[in-house]
């Protein structure tokens, strides 16, 4: 956190650096004195006189509602002098930390014969370290796309963490040529930030599966990290809410839950999938591929996926006539019923048929436990029980045609099911010779 | 056809699980925890294409991130960094497939032991199936070394929210034991699918080795010379009695 705000506290002052120190290129490029930016009136002579007026003017800065005529006619015209368009220099009375840095940095760049783009080295190392959040250093090099990327994402802190690694690769593994530039597409950084973005993706999405909040005892954060983007707000509009979606928060009134964006650490398959096609889109703009070869690519991957797809609802009717119809809960009844209490045999034997028939566990305890509460009275048990329902279970998915996970890793792999079978059945037998066992000494310990 | 084979079995599966709805009443446990009996109601073919709609519309958020996963992976293929990656990946485990696949295996049960749903991590299975075809690693091993491997982890998962709070449980509840029966599942199935490295042991230290090689190498090619020299005699000799025949036969 401490390093966090560190990092925030030197973008705030690069920002305020970064104006300065860029005029004063600007200056000095027009052959004038570049220290001049720093004592006020004399500024805006130097400005006025960059800008082809006369430094006369400078005294209507001094008369109210004209002087706000005078700065924008002033500026526009001082900006042009550097052949940037109107748009261009409308845009730098808004943001001239993004404005003068870029018409600096292409004042110190020094343009090749060849077709290939340079940056400066310096300019271009230090506008990804301060100013790389919001891809102001993609727009010097102009890498428009990312830079609007950059933009986009600044919120989630992904074009940061990119920009330090761009930063120390450039630092540590570029070499400037004679000039002091460096290329602005160099194919082994662009690979560097991909396989960084990669990583990073893989690091998210393993951290959002991971209920951290039940894991660690009175660990919020990511409760209070949803809360504080639901009330993220500019006057009354809930400006996350509404752009981006709501995020998952409890009512403490009503002890309801509101909202669509899962807290992290709890992200199921649907949240996953979302993450998936944005990710896809940002890979396809990156690697500007296009549209057309985009969406046929997209419909290939669909294609071949949909039989797969269908197979694996498919098998779900199992699990739905099971429940609607309680068969399983008879023949789970039926079984424990065979011995008088806990047995762990009854129980194995029972989880084994509620697993193959289910294909579930949610479902699976949700309609099985009340069974198995009903039979094993004693609670001491219940630690026993509930490890022979989770551990055979999972076995059972190893090999059940009920399991999800299964079928689908057979029809995308192309396995036949009796060679699966044949395969795996040793592992099987001897997992399931292991859990037994456990399940007997945890038994007599109890 | 070998697709054919698992619609067989899924045929099967529901086929078998309707015909139970035929003959074996259904029960239910009320707020008291007694099992009641609800008689016979077999669901009859309308209620089983009734139930592939229901499952359909139930079960269709697997179907949405499969889609998104191959998706995914359809534009990720068209990326050459992405593609070196991979083959770099696969170059670097050339002669250790075996280690690839334990580390695989590992990888996949750890993060199983803390993740609520393994099935989130087939994010991961295109890819490290793509690295391990490129080592012509068996499927079934790779199905094993991913899907397995993350059952493995979910059997001895340390917090399952749907368990613990239908049974009550702790988050340390027979923790030593989870982890236990973790490090032996997964050493029995990295013994048991881990590829071995055999590597021809051919020790050439001395003159007299290269010699033995040698001579073998030069009685082996003498061999399947000399049958070769046999078999093209005993073709030719066929093809001479044919002709003698057939001129035979003409002279007739």
């Amino acid at each position: 956190m401490k390093l966090l705000i560190a990092y925030m506290f030197i973008i705030c002052i690069g920002l305020c650096i970064l104006p300065i120190v860029s005029k004063m290129v600007m200056y000095n490029k027009k052959n004038k004195h570049s220290w001049g930016v720093l004592i006020p009136i004399y500024s805006q002579i130097l400005e006025l006189k960059i800008a082809g007026l006369s430094p006369w003017l400078v005294l209507l800065y001094f008369v109210p509602i004209i002087n706000v005529i005078m700065i924008i006619i002033a500026n526009i015209k001082f900006v042009q002098a550097y052949d940037r368009s109107t748009a261009f220099a409308i845009v730098s009375l808004f943001f001239p930390e993004i404005c003068y840095p870029i018409i600096a940095c292409s004042l110190m760049e020094q343009k090749t014969n060849t077709n290939e783009k340079k940056v400066n080295k310096v300019s271009y190392s230090i506008l990804t370290i301060l100013l790389g959040t919001f891809g102001i250093n993609k727009f010097y090099a102009r890498k428009v796309k990312a830079g609007i990327l950059s933009i986009l994402f600044c919120w989630t802190g992904i074009p940061t963490i990119l920009s330090v690694a761009e930063f120390i690769y450039i630092v540590v593994c570029e070499k400037a040529d004679k000039d002091g530039n460096i290329s602005a597409n160099s194919k082994r950084r662009n690979n560097v930030l991909f396989a960084t973005s990669l990583i990073l993706f893989v690091l998210f999405i393993l951290g959002a599966i991971i209920p951290w909040e039940s894991l660690i005892k009175n660990c919020v954060i990511f409760s209070d990290v949803n809360a504080w983007l639901s009330n993220l707000k500019i006057a009354d509009y809930k400006i996350f809410n509404n752009i981006i979606g709501a995020p998952i928060v409890i009512d403490q009134t009503l002890g309801s839950t509101t909202g669509t964006i899962s807290v992290f650490g709890t992200f199921t398959i649907n949240d996953v999938a979302i993450l998936l096609f944005i990710l896809t889109l940002i890979i396809a703009i990156v690697n500007e591929i296009k549209v057309n070869d985009f969406i046929a690519t997209v419909t290939n991957g669909t294609k071949k996926i949909l039989p797969v797809a269908l197979t694996a609802m498919l098998i779900s009717v199992v699990l739905i006539i099971m429940v609607t119809t309680g068969i399983n809960v008879t023949i789970t009844n039926a079984i424990l019923k065979l011995v008088k209490g806990f047995n762990i045999a009854t129980a194995t034997l029972a989880t084994i048929i509620g697993s193959i028939l289910t294909g579930d566990f949610y479902y699976l305890v949700s309609s099985l436990g009340p069974v198995f509460t009903a039979t094993v009275t004693n609670q001491d048990y219940y630690g026993v029980l509930a490890f022979i329902i989770q551990s055979v279970y999972n076995l059972m998915m190893i090999i059940a045609p009920t399991s999800v996970g299964l079928i689908i890793g057979l029809y995308y792999l192309d396995i036949p099911y009796n060679k699966w079978f044949k395969f795996i059945w040793k592992l099987l037998l001897i997992l399931l010779v292991i859990i037994i066992i456990t399940s007997i000494v945890i038994y007599a310990l109890v | 056809m070998k697709k054919y084979n698992l619609f067989k079995v899924l045929a099967i599966t529901i086929f078998v699980s309707w015909l139970l709805t035929l003959f074996i009443p259904g029960s239910y446990v009320d707020y008291n925890g007694t099992v009641n009996s609800n008689g016979i109601a077999g669901v009859g073919i309308w209620g089983l294409l009734s139930n592939l709609s229901i499952s359909i519309s139930y079960f269709n958020g697997i179907a949405v991130f499969l889609i998104a996963l191959a998706c995914f992976y359809a534009v990720l293929n068209k990326v050459d960094v992405y593609n070196a990656f991979v083959s770099k990946t696969a170059t670097l485990f050339k002669e250790k497939k075996g280690l690839l696949v334990s580390i695989t295996i590992l990888v996949f049960g750890v993060i199983s032991l803390f993740v609520s749903d393994y099935l989130v991590l087939l994010v991961f299975v295109p890819f490290i199936y793509k690295v391990m075809k490129e080592l012509e690693i068996d499927k079934k091993v790779i199905l094993s070394s991913t899907l397995v491997a993350g059952l493995i982890g979910s059997m001895c998962a340390i917090y399952n929210n749907t368990l613990f709070s239908a049974f009550s449980l702790e988050l340390n509840t027979l923790l030593l034991v989870k982890v236990l029966l973790f490090a032996i599942s997964i050493s029995v199935l990295i013994v048991l699918t881990a590829p071995k490295n055999k590597v021809k042991k051919i020790s050439l230290n001395s003159d007299s080795d290269v010699k033995k090689n040698v001579k073998e190498e030069k009685e082996t090619s003498k061999k399947t010379s000399s049958i070769k020299k046999n078999q093209t005699k005993k073709v030719e000799t066929k093809k001479s009695s044919t002709k003698v025949s057939v001129r035979k036969k003409v002279a007739k």
